[in-house]
């Protein structure tokens, strides 16, 4: 236990010497391991991954300072294409998953405090791990699978065929479905914990100066949640853009996103292909860091706002 | 609001797909056939529950793994996180939010970046291919989502109920556990069962940093997915299901019976 160090002990009753000297330095010795452990693998691993990517592949032919790997990965003429294929299903799963997650989270409140087993039922996609999700979209959404049946059933087709390919497919249908299934519930769980809070605070105020529930909505719900909804748009945005599971069991043949290229790259048995696998791997983390940055600047904008109007 | 039919609609439809899947896939499970048009199997069997879960040796020792490197993960993963949770909550000191940041960074950084980055480290030191090696990844993944819950409840707690224990004459052992640990289990059961759920649904950490040595379920479960063996893959799924809510089913069970008559077991 790290209360009372023997430092302080010794100081005794005057704890003023080196009493305060453990003061200062308690949380700094209380951080220590955390950081050391994430220094040695989190950092040297980013680290790590940049040298490889500018040519310094250990066991590679030539380890010289270079900036080819970049040149090459840039100019490929699929490159472009699996970049916008990674942005445009991050977007799709990010926004149909918060709209949908905001939506039900208004739903739930209007409805009023929902029994327990309801609320552990919608919740439990956030402990199903993806590779589980990834079976059930495949069962239930494959040529064969139990929608394409209830389709038969109801006359829509006559033939598994002519079933729409919803897995493997190159809109990634598939991938979005598998996280609409996690990410849902996942939005809804979060805002709808803020939305209570804010809405017990505001209701009745709003609705004692006046304000109609339309008003309450969008004039004041909503702009107080807003930093609730970008949070959780970043946090699963970052996931599904540098996601790789998803898009490599599911994902069209025709061509990957960014994280299944890397992994490629890095499986050929020529080890010069890492330098380009990492280039890959730099791309997407600075995109990534990128958005994260972006979201904190949003943020703060919408706080100052925020506060602005409460004056 | 109005339109109570179409709000009732909505949630129930909401909740009828986040639990219809999983009673699919219990289904999927028992059927021997299931030829197309049919809503359900044509034939009912036992059949590849009982030669995934019982005659195949590799299930059992992909389930020990997956628990004992889960366990090991989420043990690591508090030892680091309980004392940085708790500076990060309580006091101000500079470089707090670099700390800060640094922890909640594998949130926002490519897992597959941090993976292929430390390979190397990790063949370098000999870790690759061991258990350890492969807790050590998965800590990193955990990190982030344990610490932030527990600075929550560092934050929630304050440092008060520890000082006057110590004011009263308790020892620092006793302040641990009379104390700090009842206060703050709460957070702790949640953290753990977070990291034991992170740890338990890896596959491509596993892969790439265990080297093929190293089989957890997921790992079993791929290339049945890959395959087109649904069947298989849904009992995996199954067992997989089973193992996470019996893991935490067992934590809370623990908690329960060490830490009856702290406070927040009745609220």
């Amino acid at each position: 236990m790290q209360e009372k160090s023997p430092l302080l002990k010794s100081c005794g009753k005057n704890t003023s010497c080196a009493g305060r000297l453990y003061a200062t330095w308690r949380p700094y010795i209380l951080v220590a391991p955390l950081v050391t452990f994430m220094g040695l693998t989190f950092v040297l691993a980013l680290g790590s991954a940049v040298l490889q990517s500018l040519g310094f592949v250990p066991g590679a032919a030539a380890n010289v300072l270079t900036l080819r790997f970049y040149r090459e990965v840039l100019l490929e003429s699929d490159f472009l294409t699996s970049l916008s294929y990674t942005i445009y299903i991050a977007l799709v799963a990010t926004l149909l998953s918060n709209l949908l997650g905001v939506m039900v989270a208004f739903v739930m409140l209007s409805m009023g405090q929902r029994p327990k087993w309801q609320r552990l039922l919608y919740q439990v996609p956030i402990v199903i791990p993806h590779l589980v999700v990834i079976v059930l979209v495949f069962h239930l959404f494959s040529q064969t699978g139990v929608a394409s049946r209830l389709a038969y059933w109801l006359g829509c087709i006559t033939h598994p065929n002519q079933f729409p390919l919803l897995v493997f497919d190159r809109l990634g249908i598939g991938i979005v479905l598998v996280y609409l299934y996690k990410q849902v519930p996942f939005a809804t769980m979060i805002v709808a914990g803020t939305l209570e809070n804010i809405s017990a605070r505001f209701k009745e105020v709003a609705y004692n100066l006046g304000a109609g529930r339309l008003q309450l909505c969008t004039q004041i719900l909503l702009p107080l949640l807003m930093p609730t909804i970008l949070s959780v748009f970043l946090i699963t945005f970052a996931f599904t853009f540098g996601a790789f599971e998803v898009p490599f069991l599911i994902g069209t043949p025709a061509w990957n996103t960014l994280p299944v290229k890397a992994f490629f790259y890095y499986m050929r048995p020529d080890l010069t292909y890492r330098a380009s696998s990492m280039v890959i791997n730099v791309l997407i983390t600075v995109i990534s860091l990128g958005f994260a940055i972006a979201y904190g600047h949003i943020l703060a904008l919408i706080q100052r706002q925020t506060e602005g109007g409460e004056r | 609001m109005r339109f109570p039919r179409l709000r009732a609609i909505i949630f129930y439809s909401f909740l009828f797909a986040t639990s219809a899947p999983v009673l699919s896939l219990v289904v999927l499970t028992v059927s021997a056939a299931w030829r197309y048009p049919s809503l359900l199997p044509t034939v009912f069997s036992w059949r590849y529950l009982v030669s995934v879960l019982a005659q195949d040796r590799r299930t059992a020792e992909a389930l020990i793994n997956s628990t004992l490197i889960a366990a090991l993960t989420t043990a690591l993963t508090l030892l680091l996180a309980v004392p940085a949770a708790k500076a990060l909550g309580l006091y101000q000191f500079r470089g707090r939010q670099a700390v800060k940041l640094l922890v909640l960074l594998p949130l926002m950084v490519p897992g597959i970046t941090v993976t292929m980055g430390m390979h190397l480290t990790l063949i370098h030191l000999g870790l690759a291919g061991s258990i350890a090696g492969v807790v050590v990844v998965h800590t990193v993944f955990t990190l982030p989502y344990a610490t932030r819950v527990l600075i929550n409840v560092f934050e929630l707690v304050g440092e008060k109920y520890e000082k006057q224990a110590a004011m009263l004459g308790a020892s620092p052992r006793m302040i641990l556990t009379d104390v700090t640990l009842p206060m703050i289990m709460p957070g702790l059961l949640s953290a753990a069962i977070m990291s034991f759920i992170v740890s338990f649904s890896q596959y491509i950490t596993t892969f790439f940093i265990g080297g093929g040595r190293i089989l957890t379920v997921p790992l079993l479960l791929v290339p049945h997915l890959q395959s087109g063996e649904i069947q298989v893959a849904a009992v995996y799924s199954l067992l997989f299901i089973m193992s996470t809510l019996a893991s935490i089913a067992l934590m809370e069970g623990i908690v329960r019976k060490f830490y009856k008559g702290a406070y927040f077991l009745q609220t």
